[in-house]
C-alpha cells in the first residue's frame, strides 16, 4: 500500500484529498499544515507519494520540493494547487515534482493524477 | 572487432586489412629472395674463377717442367702455383660444405655449401679428379723444388686432369648461373601475385562499395526528396530546435508564411517570438522549452503548460492600422538513443479558429443576457418601460453633461457628485420598481462608486474616470434594453401577450355617460378642427357609488378637454405621422376585487413634451431655469399636475390657464390613489389611475417604489 | 475598454508633460461623446487599435500648447512643420508605452498626425467616445478614446 502525505495550509483541502486517495488504496501517513512542518514529517513519515500546495504561509511549494527531494529523491511529488499561471507549474516540475493538479479539482482528477504519476510511460 | 563496434565501415577495414597484408607479405618474400639472389651472384662469380684457376694451374705445371729441364731457379712460378693451388682447393671444398675462402678482391668470404644436388654431383666428380692432382702437386710443394722427373710427372697429370676439370667447373657456373635464374623467376613470380591479389582487393573494394554508396546515395536521395515534400506542401510550419533553442537549417515552406519572416535559420526562436509575446511570456517559454529539454517530465503532462498555445501578434498594415493574428506552437521532444536531442515544433495560424470561437462565445453570452434581460422587460408594461428608459438615459445625458462642465478643472466641487448621486439614485429607484434588477445593481455599483468619491476631501477630473466608464456602460444597457422592449412590442403586435380584457360587449358604448363623453369631445374636436373617436370599455358606471361615478365622469371630461387642446393633432400632422386623420380615445374602467377601481384614459396623440413642460414651469415662476433643468424629465412630466401651469402660450376656454389637470390630481388625492403616466412625444399620452387604493397596498410598497410612485404622483 | 486602460492612456499623457516640460498636465473630469461631437484641435495624433476590440486613440492639441513645449525644450522653430512633428511624437510616445503596458491584448498601430480642425478623423461610429480633457499652460487638449 502506498504511502501518502498531503501538504495543504487549508484543513477542508488536507481532508478533502486524504478522503478522496483513502478510499483508493494510499494509506494516509502524515498530514502537514506548511512546507516546514512538510520537511520535518517527511523523514519519519517516510511517504511514497506527497500532495503539495503551492501558495503556503511561510515556505511555499516550490521551495518544500526543492528540500524533500534532497531527503528523499524517489518520492512522488503531486502539485495540487491554484496554479494561476503555467510559469508556477513549470518551475515546480523542474523542481522535480512529478505531476499537478488545479484546484478546484474532482476526486476522479486527482485519482488519475495519481494513477499518471506511477505509471511508466 | 577490436572491441570497437565498426558498423558498416567493417568490410572496408577488412579490405584495407587485407591490403596491407598482401603488401607486406610480398615485401618480406621480396627482401629474402633478394638476398639468396645476391649470394647467388657471389657463387657464380667464384665458380668462374675456378675455371680460370684450372688452366693457370695447368699452364703454371708447364713452366715449372720447363724451368727444371733448363735448370734454372724456379721459385715465382712455385710461389704462384701454390697460390692457385690452395685458393681453388679452399674454393672446392667451400662450394662441397660451406667454409671460407678469399673472394676476388682477395678478401676472406663465407659461403654456404651449394644445396642442389647437381651441383653436388658435378662437384664430387670434380673430387675425384682433383685429389691425385693436389696430392702430386702437394708433393712438389713439400719438397720446395722440382726435378725434371717430377715436374713431368706432374705435367702428365695436369694434362690428364685440366680437361675434364676445366668442364666440370664450366658445368658448376652453368648450374649456379641456373639456380640464380630460377629464383630470380620466383621472385618476379611472387611480386606479380602480391600486386595481382592487392588489385583484385582493390576491384572487390571499388565494385561493392561503390555499389553500396550508390544504393544509399539513392535512399538518402528518395528520404530528402519526401522530406523536401512534406516541408514544402505541409500547412503546419514545422521546424526543429536544438538543445539552445537555434532553429534547424529546414523547416517547412508554410512557417515562413505563418510567422511572417523569411531568414529563420540558425536563429534563437526566442529572438523570432520575442515581439509578439510579453516578456512574462517569454520567460515562460524559456523555462517550458528548458523543461522538455532537459528534466525528465512526461510529455504529456506538460503539453497543457505551454504557454504559446494561442498567441497574438500584430502584423503592421500602414499606418494608423494593424491586423492581428492568433498563432499556436506545439513542441514534440525528438530522441536519440534514449536522449532528447531536439524538439519539433509546429507553428499554426489559428486566427479563423479563434475569432470563431470569441464570436460564438459573445453571442452566447448576449443571448443569455438577453434573455434575462427580456424575462425582465416583459413583466413591465411596455409604455411604463419605455417611459423609464427614456428618464433613464435622459438622467444620464445630465450626468454625461455634469461630467463635461467641469471640462478640465483641477478640483471637482462635491456638488457635482451630489448631483451626479441624486440622478443616479432616482433612476435606480424607478428601476427597482419595476422589477428591472440588473439596471438597478448597476446604478447601485455606480452608486458605491460615488459614495466613495464623496468622503475624499481633494477630487481631480482623473477620480472620475471610474464613473465615466459606467455611464457608458449604462447607456448601453439601456440601449440593449430599448432594442429587447422594442423586440418585445413586435411580438406582441402579432400575437397578444397583454392580460386578456373583459370580451367588449358593444352594448357599453351606448350607455348614457360614454354617451356624454363621446358629445363631449365631438365637440371640443370640431372647436379645434380636429377628428376624434371615443371608445369604451369596461364596467357600467352606474354600478359604483355616486360620489366615485362623479368623480370619475369630472376626470374624464379634463383627460378629454387635455387630449384635445393638448394632445390630438390636427389631420395634416396626423397624416405626416403615419396616423388616422382622427384621433382616437380609449377610456377603460374597470373594478378591482379590493373595492377600488382603476381608469385607464389614452389618446394617441403627439405625447408630453417634457421640453414645453419646462418651459411652462419656469414661465410660470414655479421653478428657475437652473431647477427646470436639473429636474428629471419624469418629475417634469408630473409638473402637470400641478395648478397654474399650462403649456399653452394663450389662455382659452379649454386651456391655458393651468387648471384642469391639478384638479383631477386633487380629486385623487381625495379619494386616495395613485397616478402613472405614460407618453412616448409623437405618439401617445396614457393616464393611468388606481382609484381608491387601499391604505394597506399603499403600506406594502417598497421605499423605492414609493420614491417612483412619488415622482408621479 | 475599462478603467484600467484608461488610466494607462492618462498616465502616459501626464507622464509625458511632467517629463519634456518639468510640468504636469491638469486632468480634467472624463465624459462621454457621440462620435460627430468629438473635439478636434490643430494637430492631433491618431493611434489605430485592433485586435479583440477596434477603433482609435488619439490626442489632439491646440498650437498654443505645442509652441509653449517647443520653445520650452529650447527649440526656437515654431513652424507648422515642427508642431506637427511635436504631435506626431507624442502621439509615438503613448503608441509605444501602451503597446509595453498592454502587451498583446491590444495591437497598438504606428500613429499618424491630422492637421487643422476640418479633417476628419475616423473614428468608430455609434460608439460613445471617452474624452479626457488636459490642461497645460491654461490650454485645453484632448485626449479621446474611442474603441468598440
Amino acid at each position: 500500500m502506498k504511502r501518502l502525505m498531503i501538504v495543504d495550509d487549508s484543513n477542508i483541502i488536507r481532508s478533502k484529498i486524504a478522503r478522496a486517495l483513502g478510499e483508493h488504496g494510499l494509506e494516509v501517513v502524515g498530514l502537514s499544515p506548511n512546507g516546514e512542518d512538510a520537511i520535518e514529517r517527511c523523514v519519519s513519515a517516510r511517504p511514497d507519494v506527497i500532495t503539495m500546495d503551492i501558495t503556503m504561509p511561510g515556505m511555499d511549494g516550490i521551495e518544500c520540493i526543492r528540500q524533500i527531494r534532497r531527503l528523499n529523491p524517489t518520492v512522488r511529488i503531486l502539485v495540487v494547487s491554484a496554479l494561476a499561471d503555467k510559469a508556477t507549474a513549470i518551475q515546480a516540475l523542474k523542481e522535480g515534482a512529478q505531476g499537478f493538479v488545479c484546484k478546484p479539482f474532482t476526486e476522479e482528477s486527482l485519482n488519475e493524477a495519481i494513477g499518471e504519476l506511477f505509471s511508466e510511460d | 572487432m577490436f572491441g570497437i563496434d565498426l558498423g558498416k565501415y567493417r568490410t572496408i577495414v577488412i579490405s584495407i586489412a587485407l591490403f596491407l597484408l598482401f603488401d607486406l607479405g610480398v615485401l618480406v618474400l621480396n627482401f629474402f629472395i633478394s638476398s639468396e639472389i645476391a649470394s647467388d651472384a657471389v657463387n657464380v662469380n667464384l665458380a668462374g674463377r675456378q675455371r680460370m684457376l684450372t688452366q693457370r694451374t695447368a699452364k703454371l705445371t708447364l713452366q715449372l717442367q720447363n724451368r727444371a729441364e733448363a735448370g734454372v731457379p724456379q721459385e715465382v712460378e712455385l710461389k704462384e702455383l701454390i697460390g692457385a693451388f690452395s685458393l681453388f682447393d679452399r674454393t672446392l671444398s667451400a662450394f662441397e660444405s660451406g667454409g671460407e675462402t678469399a673472394s676476388g678482391d682477395g678478401k676472406p668470404i663465407r659461403i654456404a655449401a651449394v644445396d642442389d644436388a647437381i651441383a653436388q654431383s658435378i662437384l664430387a666428380e670434380a673430387r675425384k679428379l682433383w685429389d691425385p692432382y693436389k696430392s702430386r702437386i702437394s708433393a712438389v710443394i713439400e719438397r720446395g723444388r722440382a726435378d725434371p722427373d717430377a715436374a713431368g710427372a706432374l705435367v702428365v697429370q695436369a694434362e690428364a686432369a685440366n680437361l675434364p676439370l676445366l668442364k666440370l667447373m664450366n658445368d658448376l657456373t652453368t648450374r649456379v648461373e641456373e639456380l640464380a635464374a630460377s629464383k630470380a623467376t620466383l621472385l618476379r613470380a611472387v611480386q606479380v601475385a602480391g600486386i595481382s591479389l592487392a588489385t583484385a582487393n582493390f576491384l572487390i573494394i571499388l565494385f561493392h562499395f561503390i555499389r553500396h554508396l550508390r544504393e544509399s546515395d539513392r535512399e538518402l536521395e528518395r528520404a530528402r526528396k519526401e522530406t523536401d515534400d512534406i516541408l514544402r506542401t505541409t500547412q503546419d510550419g514545422l521546424f526543429l530546435l536544438d538543445g539552445s533553442a537555434v532553429i534547424g537549417v529546414q523547416h517547412s515552406a508554410a512557417l515562413e508564411k505563418v510567422l511572417g519572416t523569411k531568414t529563420l535559420a540558425g536563429r534563437s526562436f526566442y529572438d523570432i517570438i520575442s515581439p509578439a509575446v510579453t516578456p512574462k511570456t517569454l520567460d515562460t517559454t524559456r523555462e517550458y522549452i528548458d523543461l522538455l529539454l532537459r528534466h525528465d517530465v512526461k510529455e504529456k503532462l506538460v503539453a497543457s503548460l505551454n504557454p504559446l498555445e494561442c498567441v497574438e501578434v500584430s502584423i503592421a498594415q500602414g499606418p494608423g492600422e494593424a491586423e492581428s493574428r492568433y498563432l499556436q506552437f506545439g513542441f514534440n521532444r525528438v530522441f536519440e538513443s534514449g536522449k532528447v536531442t531536439h524538439l519539433l515544433v509546429t507553428a499554426n495560424d489559428i486566427t479563423r479558429r479563434v475569432r470563431l470561437e470569441r464570436e460564438l462565445k459573445a453571442s452566447e453570452e448576449r443571448a443569455k443576457g438577453q434573455m434575462g434581460l427580456l424575462v425582465e422587460i416583459l413583466q413591465v408594461e411596455p409604455a411604463t418601460m419605455n417611459q423609464l428608459l427614456r428618464s433613464a438615459q435622459e438622467g444620464l445625458q445630465h450626468i454625461n453633461r455634469q461630467l463635461r462642465e467641469q471640462g478640465s478643472a483641477r478640483e471637482v466641487g462635491g456638488e457635482t457628485i451630489n448631483a451626479i448621486y441624486r440622478i443616479t439614485h432616482r433612476i435606480k429607484g424607478d428601476s427597482a420598481a419595476l422589477g428591472l434588477a440588473s439596471l438597478a445593481t448597476s446604478l447601485h455599483s455606480l452608486e458605491d462608486i460615488l459614495t466613495g468619491l464623496r468622503e475624499r476631501p481633494v477630487l481631480s477630473g482623473e477620480d472620475f474616470l471610474p464613473v465615466t466608464v459606467r455611464v457608458k456602460g449604462l447607456f448601453e444597457e439601456i440601449e440593449a434594453m430599448h432594442q429587447a422592449v422594442a423586440r418585445v412590442a413586435q411580438i406582441r403586435g402579432v400575437i397578444s401577450v397583454e392580460a386578456p380584457r373583459p370580451q367588449h360587449d358593444p352594448g357599453v358604448e351606448a350607455l348614457p355617460f360614454v354617451k356624454r363623453w363621446k358629445d363631449f369631445a365631438t365637440r371640443l374636436a370640431d372647436e379645434h378642427a380636429r377628428k376624434v373617436e371615443l371608445g369604451y370599455h369596461g364596467i357600467d358606471m352606474e354600478t359604483l357609488p355616486e360620489s366615485l361615478r362623479e368623480s370619475i365622469n369630472s376626470m374624464v371630461n379634463q383627460f378629454i378637454r387635455n387630449s384635445l387642446v393638448h394632445g390630438i393633432e390636427d389631420g395634416d400632422t396626423r397624416k405626416r405621422r403615419g396616423k388616422p386623420e382622427a384621433g382616437r380615445i380609449s377610456v377603460y374602467i374597470s373594478a378591482r376585487d379590493d373595492g377600488g377601481v382603476d381608469l385607464s384614459f389614452r389618446d394617441d396623440g403627439q405625447g408630453i413634451s417634457v421640453s414645453k413642460v419646462r418651459e411652462a414651469a419656469v414661465r410660470a415662476g414655479r421653478l428657475t431655469a437652473e431647477e427646470a433643468a436639473a429636474m428629471d424629465s419624469r418629475r417634469i412630466v408630473g409638473l402637470i399636475f400641478e395648478p397654474g401651469l399650462s403649456t399653452r402660450e394663450t389662455v382659452d376656454e379649454d386651456g391655458g390657464r393651468g387648471a384642469g389637470l391639478d384638479s383631477v390630481k386633487a380629486l385623487v388625492m381625495q379619494l386616495g390613489g395613485q397616478i402613472r403616466i405614460g407618453s412616448t412625444p409623437g405618439e401617445y399620452c396614457h393616464f393611468r389611475l388606481s382609484l381608491g387604493a387601499l391604505p394597506s397596498l399603499a403600506r406594502t410598497v417598497s421605499e423605492d417604489e414609493k420614491e417612483a410612485e412619488e415622482a408621479a404622483a | 475598454m475599462d478603467e484600467q486602460q484608461l488610466r494607462i492612456f492618462v498616465g502616459i499623457i501626464q507622464h509625458y508633460f511632467e517629463q519634456e516640460t518639468g510640468r504636469p498636465a491638469e486632468v480634467g473630469s472624463p465624459y462621454l461623446c457621440d462620435p460627430s461631437q468629438l473635439p478636434v484641435h490643430d494637430f492631433t495624433g491618431v493611434i489605430g487599435i485592433s485586435g479583440n476590440r477596434k477603433g482609435c486613440v488619439y490626442f489632439s492639441s491646440p498650437r498654443e500648447i505645442l509652441r509653449e513645449m517647443l520653445l520650452r525644450a529650447g527649440e526656437s522653430d515654431v513652424s507648422d512643420e515642427n508642431l506637427a512633428d511635436l504631435a506626431g511624437e507624442i502621439a509615438n510616445t503613448i503608441s509605444g508605452n501602451a503597446r509595453r503596458e498592454f502587451g498583446h491584448e491590444f495591437l497598438i498601430s504606428v500613429p499618424i498626425v491630422v492637421r487643422g480642425t476640418h479633417q476628419s478623423i475616423s473614428v468608430p461610429r455609434d460608439v460613445r467616445a471617452y474624452v479626457i480633457p488636459f490642461r497645460w499652460h491654461k490650454v485645453d487638449a484632448s485626449l479621446v478614446v474611442s474603441v468598440m
